[in-house]
Order: structure tokens, then sequence, then C-alpha cells
């Protein structure tokens, strides 16, 4: 099972074209016999419409699926029986440049009853960028989703306190995309003059000047 | 009897009387009342505890007692990195620190920025607001804390002094 599980998969990302610089039969896959792989059978059975793909890395399950399905599987993955996945350890994103889905939003989660992780990752494109709230399911993604939109730039649809949560206001612009300037800083303050630009010994990397003598640093 | 009185007073005037100048005075009587307002936003805030309580014991210094009110305080100690969030946060206590008033950035972040070189932090507190004493350490130690206590001390021995 645990072989076709792995065709399958491979099959599944060339279809997807979502990994396709990836060789991921050249991992290293240390749980041969990792359980629960029934989770992402179940799910490509019963919701095989959005699965893109799946893989298994060190013993931990993936699952990538397209944007309308998220709330419908997370419902299934948290109700049922046989499942409980009742905690939504981690909600995050991640930024691709080079992708034709840009951004990839991704949920770990963790049943308690079973003890087994399973992690959900969706696609988005650049253009489109958007997703639906798990709100409803899980009170903890509140402030993750917080966190990521105001991050990423990526919108959650329905989410019930939409505001920023670590940054200010008039903060611009998304500081973790790939594009953001690493060290382009927004002051919400006046700099004193003090005679020195301070990231000549700062910074390791030696680039960004430019930057902060926009900001009058 | 009146010889031996007016005797008297004039052995004991010396012994009393210390010449000094009123701003070295001042200057003796601030530098050992120091209240400390402890503006801590990060990890380096475990040492100040270590440097304010028993072990290394800033009140040898005269500067043992925390006031949590800006109204009260003279010394700000910025222990920690300091946000651009909370930069105008960190303006506003020192503005509502009363004269006279001092300035320790203890611990690099607070000095330079540190290690943070982004998009959140200010590299440096006095980009902010004016910096008497930098204490430089990631966390500095409680020997260089008291350092940068001693240096501050012998700067306002030395300082010109309104009153």
């Amino acid at each position: 099972m645990a072989d076709k599980g792995k065709h399958a998969s491979k099959a599944a990302y060339d279809e997807g074209d979502l990994y396709s610089k990836v060789n991921w039969d050249e991992v290293p896959d240390p749980v041969e016999d990792a359980p629960a792989d029934e989770v992402v059978e179940l799910i490509k059975k019963e919701y095989g419409d959005y699965v893109i793909g799946n893989h298994r890395f060190r013993g931990d399950r993936t699952v990538t699926i397209k944007r309308d399905g998220l709330v419908e599987i997370a419902k299934r993955l948290k109700d049922d029986e046989n499942l409980k996945f009742n905690f939504l350890m981690d909600l995050t994103a991640a930024d691709y440049p080079e992708n034709e889905y840009r951004f990839e939003v991704v949920y770990h989660f963790f049943s308690y009853e079973k003890g087994m992780r399973l992690r959900l990752k969706v696609p988005l494109k650049a253009d489109d960028l958007w997703i639906e709230t798990l709100t409803s399911l899980y009170e903890t993604a509140n402030w993750f989703e917080r966190e990521v939109m105001e991050f990423f730039g990526i919108t959650f649809k329905h989410h019930p306190d939409p505001r920023k949560l670590f940054l200010y206001d008039e903060f611009k612009g998304f500081p973790l995309r790939k594009d953001y300037p690493y060290n382009k800083r927004q002051p919400l303050i006046e700099y004193r003059d003090v005679g020195v630009e301070r990231h000549h010994f700062t910074s390791m990397r030696g680039s960004g000047t430019d930057i902060d003598k926009d900001n009058g640093q | 009897m009146e010889e031996r009185g007016f005797g008297l007073a004039i052995e004991r005037i010396p012994s009393i009387a210390i010449p000094t100048k009123l701003h070295a005075a001042i200057g003796w009587a601030r530098k050992f009342s120091l209240f400390v307002y402890p503006f801590v936003t990060a990890c380096c805030g475990m040492e100040y505890m270590s440097v304010a309580t028993a072990h290394y014991d800033l009140d040898r210094f005269g500067a043992a007692l925390p006031r949590f009110s800006p109204r009260q305080a003279d010394l700000l100690l910025i222990v920690g990195t300091v946000n651009q969030k909370i930069a105008p946060v960190l303006q506003m206590i020192y503005e509502q620190m009363c004269e006279p008033k001092w300035v320790i950035a203890f611990g690099a972040c607070a000095s330079c920025g540190g290690p943070y070189d982004n998009y959140a932090v200010l590299q440096g507190s006095d980009l902010a607001i004016p910096v008497d004493v930098y204490i430089p350490g990631c966390p500095p130690r409680p020997e260089a804390v008291l350092d940068g206590i001693m240096k501050l001390q012998a700067k306002i021995q030395n300082q010109d002094h309104t009153y």
C-alpha cells in the first residue's frame, strides 16, 4: 500500500505541476510504516476533485488541495470520529516568487486522540489572493490568519476581526514577501541625528543602504 | 572659661566644614539617588532582574528602587529591543520624566539594533531619544551594567546642574 501511495503521489505532483523540480523518490523517508496513511487515502477518495497532490516526508503527511475544498475537508477532519483532528497547531504561508501559484497557505493539524499529524497546503495565485477563514472551526485560526494577512497580504474571507495583529496601521506593504526589501523601515517617529549611519555596522550583508537613506536614516 | 570656649570653637570648625562647590555637592547627591524606570521590552530584562536583586544589588549604587511611573523616575533604562511600533511610546515616556533625567541603553539592541537589521527594529534607541550611556552585550553581564551605572555616576558628578 505504501508503494502504491508513493506512485500515486508522484503522478499527482506531475499533474499539478507544483513540485516538478523535486524528485521525491530521492527524498529519504525513514518512517516506512507510518500510521494513518488512510487519512490521505480518505481525502483522496472522498474529496478527489479538490486534491492536487500529496506526499510524505520523514513520516509527516502533506496533502495539497484546492482552495474551494478547504473548509469542507477541514470540517471532516475535525468531526470524523476516526480522525478527530481537534487541534490546529499552526497556520502560516510561504512565498515562492518563481511559481505560477506564488503563495501557499499551510495548515498543521494534530489529533490528540489518535496522535496523528496532517499538513494541508493550499496554493494561491498572486492575482487571486484570497482564501476562506477557518475561524468557524478553530478559534485559534483567528490570530494566525491575522498574522498571515498582514505579513503576506492574503485575504481571509469572512474573518471576524481582520485588523492587523503585530504591525502598526501605518505600515505599507507585506514584509514577509520575498520582494519586500528585508530592512526597509517605515518609522513612526522622526529620527534624531546621531551622526552615523547605523546599517553600516549592523548589516552583515551590506545591502539595502539606499533604502535606509530614503527613510532619512 | 571664655578662652576655653573660644578655643573649642576654633578647633571644631575645620572638622565639620567640607570645602566644595555647589555643583559638585548637588552632583554627589544626585548620583547616589537614582530612581530607575525600567523600560523592559525583551530578554535583557532577565539580566536587569539579576542586576537589581540581591546578587549584584544595584542598591549599593543608590539606584535600587524601580519606579513604575516615569514621573517619579530620573533614570530611564531601555532594556531590550526597541521596535518601530513602540518607539513613539518610548518618546512619550521620556517626555513624561521630570528633569533632571538620564538614559541608559541596556544591551546591544537598545544601543544599535543588535542583530536585528530588518523592517521592524529601530537601529538604536538614540534615534528616538538622547542616550547618556550605552552598555554593550547580548545580554550584558551584570558587571557590565554596574560599570555602566558607575560611568553614569561619574558623568552626573561632573555635570552642570540646574536646581
